[in-house]
């Protein structure tokens, strides 16, 4: 039986960690020692996946924060997890 | 973009970004050019106090820890200790001799810490050379026992290497046996004296013209691409070159080493007393101590002595006035803490 995945769930890679250096963050990619610098919703994004663990938590949450249109924050985030992807830094 | 604009914004906003935490002084072998005093004693910090440390650190967004020594796995309680910093998500970097990580003790540090790196000491590329600078027999050939395991079980092992008259004539021997193993060799130096003044390990100081080899053998690698480009000196810190008061290194700015009694110093070589952990915590010392700000007015001083030379020290090609202090007979401070302070927070009490 194969096991049912939620494709909301959303956990980072945990070989990556990350701190904020100002209002922008400092990620390391520790399989690569590669270090990545993300911008300030980058920075947002990252800690909420960490605490909420889901796409549509860390959506709520920005949509909360950001004076912006819906549609752009959710363009952006799914940008920004489409990169991470790509990355291989999500789990 | 990390190497500029995020390092010069650390330092502008005096942002802590990286803690070196020697653990303990105690070692598994006895390399004849060890820097640490033998004789240094004090209150050594408590496995609670450590935690607490690391909540702080955490609260400060330091993103580097390392653990280093002596041998950090000495400690008897390093994986309690290096398991906890891991929770709290820092980039762990383990400066181990290899010793020990073996085994359980290597399965441990992969489950367990997961360090980004573990940088284990070469000391040549022959048991005779290697065995000779550790001064305890067999331990060239359980380094590359130990590493074959550490590779086998995913950890992320490197070399680093001081070069040493004794070392020097297997430079190239030993880029080989990095290269068999597909690891990064790294150097370092010059030698210098023990923090005691003792001046013993510079009795095999290298040449000028042994630096010069490296530098040319590096060089070449480059050149070829068999490696990333990498300085052969890159642990030395970079400073933005922009600065009206540009810096020599960045000695003061972002890092801290913690030695194991609590003493925080503005890094290895400069032993200047910036407070103790049992009597201050970590925040209060980086925002208040002036040991940190005399250390990086140490450093633009250095940079105006050498404007526009190359300095060197002892024939290698990088300048530390942390050793040339050591080597002109200052001795690192320490905060004396009263046997009674640590029993009123000794958890043992």
């Amino acid at each position: 039986m194969s096991e049912e995945t939620n494709p909301d769930t959303l956990a980072l890679h945990p070989d990556l960690v990350f701190r904020a250096a100002g209002d922008e963050g400092v990620a390391v990619d520790q399989r690569k020692s590669e270090i990545l610098v993300v911008n300030g919703l980058g920075l947002r994004v990252m800690q909420l996946v960490r605490a909420h663990g889901s796409r549509q938590a860390v959506l709520t949450a920005l949509l909360a924060e950001y004076e912006a249109p819906a549609e752009r924050i959710a363009a952006d985030l799914d940008a920004f997890l489409d990169e991470m992807r790509q990355r291989d830094l999500l789990c | 973009m990390y190497h500029t604009v995020i390092q010069e914004r650390i330092r502008r906003l005096h942002l802590l970004h990286s803690v070196m935490l020697e653990l303990t002084y105690r070692c598994n072998l006895n390399c004849f050019y060890c820097y640490n005093d033998p004789e240094a004693a004090g209150t050594p910090l408590s496995v609670d106090q450590y935690l607490r440390l690391f909540d702080d650190l955490e609260s400060m967004q330091v993103l580097f820890l390392s653990f280093t020594g002596g041998e950090p796995l000495a400690h008897p309680q390093f994986f309690e200790l290096a398991g906890a910093a891991r929770r709290r998500g820092f980039a762990i970097r383990v400066k181990s001799n290899g010793h020990a990580i073996r085994g359980e003790v290597a399965r441990r540090l992969r489950d367990e810490v997961n360090p980004m790196a573990v940088e284990m000491s070469l000391h040549g590329a022959t048991a005779s050379v290697h065995d000779r600078q550790t001064r305890v027999p067999g331990s060239f050939e359980r380094l590359l026992e130990n590493l074959t395991q550490m590779q086998q079980l995913g950890l992320r092992p490197s070399f680093v290497s001081t070069l040493t008259a004794w070392n020097a004539p297997e430079i190239e021997a030993m880029y080989a046996l990095a290269d068999r193993f597909g690891v990064r060799l790294r150097w370092q130096g010059p030698v210098s004296p023990r923090q005691n003044g003792d001046r013993e390990p510079l009795t095999i100081q290298p040449s000028a013209v042994d630096w010069e080899r490296v530098r040319a053998i590096a060089e070449g690698r480059r050149a070829s691409a068999a490696v990333p480009a990498a300085n052969p000196l890159e642990g030395a810190t970079k400073p933005p070159a922009t600065d009206e008061d540009r810096p020599h290194c960045g000695i003061g700015t972002q890092e801290v080493l913690v030695d194991p009694f609590g003493n925080v110093y503005p890094c290895v070589q400069v032993r200047w007393s910036a407070g103790n952990l049992h009597r201050q915590p970590i925040r209060a010392i980086w925002e208040q101590a002036t040991a940190f700000g005399d250390a990086r007015r140490l450093s633009v001083a250095t940079a105006k002595r050498f404007a526009g030379q190359r300095p060197t020290q002892f024939g290698a090609p990088i300048f530390c006035p942390g050793v040339e202090l050591t080597y002109l007979g200052e001795r690192g401070q320490r905060t004396d803490i009263p046997l009674n302070d640590w029993r009123k927070s000794s958890p043992l009490r």
